[in-house]
């Protein structure tokens, strides 16, 4: 049963650019820089460190734009989870919030180990306390309990509080770094000989460019920062742009730290006999990738004896901490967004009334935390986490995509994208090979990923689906008449926008259907205002259902027919949902005339619709209840033009209607389009014959003057005029109005745009 | 001329030409959000016509 009750929960607003900022480099700048400098030198070589960072940073940015638009105008606490919401309703993104909480959860964990880890090591390596090995694994997983207990806290005081320890921790994490970095470069200037270091500059024992992608791949986690940021919409201020801003920010700081690092720790080793493995002398990047994990310690030990260890742990505690907060932060955002729509139970949505803080979402994290962190095998549960990451970002650059196209119109955005679609598209690629270079993590990731899966359907077969909120964006069918079983295979929707002249807008369309023998639907969408909620919808169908019924009572002895009235927030969206959802294969709607929105170039409905909707498309513009016996067509080649004479042939009066086939040269240019052939390989197909369509060929530069020019001559005395639209976008940014637009504006005759779908973009826009 | 010279010599201008599309990015991106709030624009519709007709 859907629920449209309304759960009141509020966070504070009070996290500034800074603290964000300083969020998502401390969730970036975690473990994984540590652990995979020295993985990734072994593997790549010295040249492939700085490139893996380098091309990493790059996918991380695409993916940041992604999020950095939908943040800006879906800014709520949720990150992934809302985009999904929005983009493709309740079921897929219940599944991309549950992966986002555990996967934020685990990677808690692991730092909360991580930490330990280092801490017990130093304190061991001190000679302050002897433990066993026994005893160490248990010290390092009641030590990470206790740092993981602390951040608990420390989130539960408060988003100011949390920002603002986490900005200090962040900031000197960084700055620790970048103070490495800047010995490193110091070192390598006094002493050139070091960038020797660099030969070779690729490993080719183990793949040479190709082993690249392989440690792209496990410290592709090391960039994940954007996605706390995008958890703080609830509670930065001004979201719509500083969440963009901290976005792009953080990932271009930790890009260049990490490059900077990455260079450091490859001139930090001095080649020299003293570089032993197995009692061999070996070149110093083979020597850090020796050391793994630790290879980045052990370099900096060199670059600063005495002091490095020291340096090493202040880097990986501030490190481990800030992206500890960070992750219990973006988890905890993650399961109170799925209680406040209700996908879990609404104790989930309940906040602090002193700290203004989701209080149970955080103690369900904490247990996730705790438990991984004291009893799981963290390797192998980090992988599954991984491999979740990339899922969520593979939806996310989708969900930039479909939102962008479907809801581009209805959303306020505060920052939007460069070369779209052309970044997601290639983020998503870069996404899909990095994930199937984790396939080298192992089976047990996989496993563990799956099993996480599999409980989220179950939790959400069994009680999400049931109990969840209706949102606001989604189209609900309000009353649904079904068609007659005998209709025709082809399949037309007439959208019937003005209620008043329904019934003779509907007449129009009939010796189309009547000529396709078609089965014919009637679609009404309700446009709800925002502010009214779904339960009160039915208020405003009541006209609809009048007007419907009484052109359905026309139509019916006619043809097949069937009706839908469905509720909508958004008109044009509504009406591509029934395109899709009913496999139309030709649409026809009205259109006023004037232009009635900033922005469009013929209206906030028939645009977004001739851009999306994956069938044919007729427009009709003052198209009374006529017999038309003089068209004006005028073409210029493609499908769209084929649709045009097509509907021409239908529309003209069997018995003398004439159809007037135009095109335009430039002045003093030959005509490249053959008009004549055009219609000839066509005229077989139509049931008009060819001795009535005439051709007439006027030179002018200017297109549409002459279209328009030739349409209002009093000798031709045309009653219609039909012709093929510009549908694709691309061509609207090369042109500022399209031809078809301003004979369509401009022309006083009825008029029927024709835009006829074509394979890919048709497929495109069914399924995106 | 050896591989890891041909290595570095591909190698180093992909670092340069990453890092300047990231530097580059995020110029643009400071730029289109002081735009979009100074011109109060909303949808992406209208801030794609804009960009169009005002770069």
């Amino acid at each position: 049963m859907a629920r449209d009750d309304r759960i009141s929960s509020e966070l504070s607003r009070d996290l500034s650019l800074f603290q964000i900022t300083m969020m998502g480099v401390g969730m970036m700048i975690g473990a994984g820089v540590f652990l995979g400098t020295g993985k990734s030198i072994g593997i790549a070589g010295p040249g492939g460190l700085i490139l893996t960072f380098a091309l990493n940073g790059l996918v991380a940015i695409f993916t940041a734009m992604s999020y950095a638009e939908l943040s800006s105008a879906i800014p709520r606490a949720g990150g992934a989870y809302n985009f999904a919401r929005v983009a493709f309703g309740q079921g897929p993104s219940f599944m991309v919030g549950w992966m986002e909480w555990f996967a934020s959860s685990v990677a808690g964990s692991l730092y909360a180990v991580c930490f330990a880890t280092y801490m017990v090591r130093f304190v061991t390596g001190l000679g302050l306390i002897s433990l066993g090995p026994t005893m160490s694994s248990v010290t390092v997983r009641v030590v990470a309990a206790a740092i993981a207990i602390v951040f608990i806290y420390i989130n539960y005081r408060g988003a100011s509080e949390m920002g603002r320890i986490g900005a200090v921790i962040t900031l000197g994490q960084t700055l620790l770094l970048l103070m490495i970095g800047a010995i490193g470069v110091a070192v390598a200037v006094y002493d050139p000989e070091r960038l020797k270091n660099f030969h070779p500059f690729i490993n080719h024992e183990t793949g040479g460019w190709t082993s690249i992608l392989v440690t792209m791949g496990f410290t592709a986690v090391a960039f994940e920062g954007y996605e706390v940021i995008a958890q703080a919409g609830d509670e930065a201020i001004d979201p719509r742009r500083n969440i963009p801003k901290a976005m792009i920010y953080s990932v271009f700081a930790v890009t260049v730290t990490y490059v900077i690092i990455a260079f450091a720790t490859v001139v930090a080793v001095k080649a020299g006999p003293d570089l032993l493995i197995d009692g061999e002398i070996v070149a110093p990047w083979k020597w850090i990738g020796h050391y793994g994990g630790e290879g980045f310690g052990a370099a900096i030990e060199k670059l600063l004896p005495g002091w490095g260890a020291i340096i090493v742990t202040l880097a990986v505690v501030f490190a481990s901490t800030s992206a500890l907060n960070a992750t219990v932060y973006s988890a905890t955002r993650s399961s109170y967004a799925l209680g406040r729509e209700a996908m879990l139970p609404p104790i989930f949505a309940r906040v602090s009334s002193k700290r203004k803080t989701p209080y149970v979402a955080l103690l369900f994290t904490s247990l996730i935390v705790i438990f991984v962190a004291t009893s799981l095998n963290s390797d192998q549960v980090a992988a599954g986490a991984s491999i979740m990451f990339l899922m969520l970002f593979l939806v996310v650059n989708i969900c930039a995509i479909r939102i962008r196209r479907n809801m581009g119109d209805e959303l306020h955005y505060g920052f939007i994208m460069p070369l779209f679609p052309l970044l997601p598209v290639a983020a998503i690629v870069c996404q899909c090979i990095l994930a199937l270079s984790l396939y080298e993590l192992g089976r047990t990731a996989w496993i563990i990923a799956a099993l996480w899966i599999c409980t989220g359907l179950l939790v959400y077969r069994l009680y999400s689906r049931h109990h969840a909120i209706v949102g606001e964006g989604d189209v609900l069918v309000l009353e649904e008449e079904p068609a007659a079983e005998d209709g025709g295979e082809y399949r037309i929707m007439v959208a019937v926008a003005n209620l008043d002249n329904a019934l003779s807008f509907v007449r129009t369309t009939y010796s189309i259907s009547g000529a396709m023998k078609a089965r014919v639907e009637l679609l009404h969408m309700v446009p709800v205002p925002s502010h009214v909620p779904l339960s009160q919808a039915y208020r405003y169908m009541q006209d609809g259902r009048e007007a419907i019924g009484e052109t359905m009572l026309y139509l019916a002895p006619l043809f097949p027919i069937s009706s839908t009235i469905r509720y909508c927030r958004n008109v044009a969206r509504g009406i591509v949902s029934a395109v899709r959802q009913k496999r139309t294969d030709l649409l026809i709607m009205g259109w006023h005339g004037r232009k009635t929105s900033r922005g469009f170039d013929l209206g906030s409905t028939v645009d977004p619709v001739t851009e999306l909707a994956p069938c044919d498309l007729l427009i009709l513009k003052n198209c009374g209840d006529h017999k038309y016996k003089n068209i004006l067509l005028p073409l210029v080649g493609g499908p769209n033009s084929e649709l045009a004479l097509k509907t021409a042939a239908i529309l003209a009066n069997r018995n003398d209607g004439t159809i007037t086939a135009f095109t335009v040269a430039g002045d003093g240019e030959d005509l490249s389009f053959d008009i004549n052939a055009f219609i000839a390989s066509r005229v077989d197909a139509l049931d008009l014959p060819l001795a009535r369509i005439v051709t007439k060929v006027a030179h002018d530069h200017r297109t549409a003057h002459a279209i328009l020019q030739e349409a209002e001559s009093d000798s031709s005395n045309y009653d219609l005029v039909i012709i093929g639209s510009s549908r694709e976008p691309l061509l609207r940014r090369v042109r500022r109005q399209s031809v078809p637009d301003v004979v369509a504006e401009l022309c006083a005759k009825p008029l029927i745009m024709a835009s006829a779908s074509s394979g890919l973009h048709s497929w495109i826009n069914r399924w995106l | 001329m050896n591989v890891t010279d041909t290595d570095a010599l591909v190698g180093i201008p992909v670092i340069i030409l990453a890092l300047s599309i990231l530097m580059y990015l995020v110029a643009w991106s400071r730029r289109i959000i002081s735009r979009i709030s100074q011109r109060n624009l909303q949808s992406a519709r209208e801030i794609e016509k804009d960009l169009r007709n005002g770069s």
